[in-house]
Formats: C-alpha cells, structure tokens, sequence
C-alpha cells in the first residue's frame, strides 16, 4: 500500500516547459508530470500529512494551513510568473502520478481552454472599505418619544437602531454594487469574493467589497486608472489593490461559476 | 500593491486558494465546503488575533460592525445584535 500521493498546483501548456526552483508544500520539490500536451506541476507528500484523515485535522490547524499556503502560493506564483498557468485548489491530492496524467487526458480540452482564457492575463484584486460611522450621513432625528426612559422610547430607540442599521447596510450594499460595476467595466472580467471576515481585518473600516478583476497584461494600467477614478468620486470609500496575481479567481472551468461580464 | 509574497495577506490567500483555483476531484476526498473549513481554521486565528490584541491594548476586541449584505455569517459563534 502506498503511503505517498501526488499533490497537485495546476497545469500548464507543454509547449511552455516550466520549472520552479522554489519548494512546494511539506518541503517537497516540485516536479512535473506530463500527458496529452499538457504539463502537471506537483510534489511527492507523505499520506501521513496529505491523505485525508490527516489533511482534515491539517486544514483546522492555522499555522499548518498558512505555512501549506503560502508554499502553495509561491509554486503557483513562480510558475504563473514564467507561463500560463491554471492553478488548481489546494489540498487536490491522488494517488499517484498516473492517476494525474488521466485527469490531463481526460481535462486536456478544459485546461486548454482555461490555458487560453488565462493566457497573458493577469488578476487584481480591489477591496473597498468604508467607515461606518462617517458612512451614516445626514441621519432623520429620533422622534421626540424616543428620548426618555420609558419602555415605549426604549423600544422607539431599539427600532431606529435597527432601521438605521438597516439603511447602512443597503446604502454599503449599492455602493459595493457601484464600484464593483465601475471596475468590471474596466476589466475583462471579474467576480465578487465573500466580504472578509471583520474579525481578522488588517485595515480599518466595513470591508464592503472584496473584488478579482482580470487584465490583459498590455492594459493592466486601465484598472488602476479605475481605481484612481473611484477614489476622486467616492472619496468616503478606502480602496485597496492588491496583485499581480496569478488568475486564482478566474480558472474555474466548471459550468457553474459565476463570472460578470 | 503587495511587495515580497511573504507579506501577502493569508485572508487574501484563502480567498483564492480555497475559493479559486480549478475545482476537480482528487483521489483524496476533502469537501473543502469554504464555510466549515475556513471557518474552523479562521477561529484559530481570530482567538489568537484577538488574545494577542487585548494583551497589547488592555482592551477587549471590536465587536463585528454592521454586516454588508455579503458578509460571511460566522456559523461557529453566536451574533451580537
């Protein structure tokens, strides 16, 4: 019985060898496997570490979680960096390195597409924050019987939080579907991740928007203009850019993701 | 713009590995279902983020401010109203 797998980081063209110098999850070197004119980059991981009992208790650990990763990310990164390259989820593990030529015989016409999508193409990200405080504006004054201790005004105040809770919500809602708008404009495509947790935030402010927005590589400037623009008009918003990435967001090839366009 | 890959956010990472990326079968059958798994791993983080903040600023916490409509709904604790 084996007791390694072939963990696997994406596929790239054949016609682009590639190889990435850097080491892969568990310290493993990175190495390719090759079928029907595509390329495989995977490493060797021990079942111990990767097989699936061991990768559920892995994956609640968050320091083994970061450090699989980023390691991850910079196979990815390097390779991305030297071709066209669709990464795949992390933690895509089989079982050995015949079974990951069959996914390349089986897939070899969607990831030639998705080759073809990703080609010279580069993804940004844009998360928009506001500060919720400043963000309530013009407020309606409380009725006058809100004021006072009674129940009547107790529950009077209780239903005018709620409202104006409300109200911030919807108004952070259109304004993320504004921005989000704006930039798809200016990019070839985009999509909407979920809007990060704000207990592990790093910046200040209600995240209200956690955007991917995929550029041609000759024309990625056309996006930070967008953003440059959204700044000038939207000045109570804080608009934060991060990439190059390679196109993560935008390499799914099952028929059901959601893409704007 | 980020710099040195180091410094790339993990939340920004977790949002494209686990939430891009091609989705297909491996051999190894994890349902990666991105609530359950990164919210377990986020309340790692969040209780050692959070203990390391109050130790520095001898304060609780924030609270979770107003959530927008797309806010991820944290299953694992109950919400403050």
């Amino acid at each position: 019985m084996a007791d390694t797998g072939t963990y696997l980081y994406g596929v790239l063209d054949a016609s682009t060898p590639v190889s990435v110098e850097t080491t892969g999850v568990g310290d493993a070197p990175v190495r390719s496997v090759a079928a029907a004119g595509l390329v495989a980059l995977v490493s060797t991981v021990p079942l111990s570490d990767f097989g699936e009992e061991a990768l559920r208790s892995h994956l609640e650990d968050f320091a083994w979680l970061e450090r699989t990763a980023r390691a991850h990310h910079q196979v990815v990164a390097a390779a991305g960096a030297a071709a066209p390259f669709v990464p795949v989820r992390l933690a895509t593990v089989y079982r050995n390195d015949g079974r990951v030529e069959a996914l390349l015989a089986e897939q070899s016409d969607t990831f030639a597409r998705a080759l073809e999508q990703l080609r010279d193409r580069t993804e940004w990200g844009v998360k928009a924050f506001i500060d919720p405080h400043t963000a309530r504006g013009a407020e309606p004054a409380d009725e006058p019987a809100a004021s006072g201790n009674s129940g009547t005004a107790y529950l009077l105040r209780r239903r005018n939080q709620q409202r104006d809770r409300e109200h911030l919500r919807q108004r952070a809602a259109s304004l993320a579907d504004e921005l989000h708008r704006h930039l798809t404009d200016n990019a070839v495509m985009s999509r909407r991740h979920r809007i990060q947790d704000p207990r592990l935030a790093e910046s200040e402010g209600t995240m209200i928007l956690n955007g991917a927005y995929l550029t041609d590589n000759a024309s990625s400037s056309v996006l930070t203009t967008a953003v440059d623009q959204l700044r000038d008009a939207y000045p109570e918003v804080t608009l934060e850019i991060t990439g190059p990435w390679v196109p993560y967001s935008f390499a799914e090839i099952d028929a059901d993701a959601e893409f704007d366009r | 713009m980020t710099g040195v890959d180091d410094r790339l956010s993990i939340v920004d990472l977790l949002d494209r590995l686990l939430g891009g990326g091609v989705v297909i079968c491996g051999d190894v059958v994890i349902s990666i279902a991105e609530v359950d798994l990164v919210q377990v791993s986020l309340r790692a983080l969040v209780t050692s983020v959070r203990a390391e903040f109050e130790s520095q600023h001898g304060v609780r916490a924030r609270a979770a401010l107003p959530e927008p409509q797309y806010a991820v709904r944290a299953e694992l604790e109950p919400q403050s109203s």
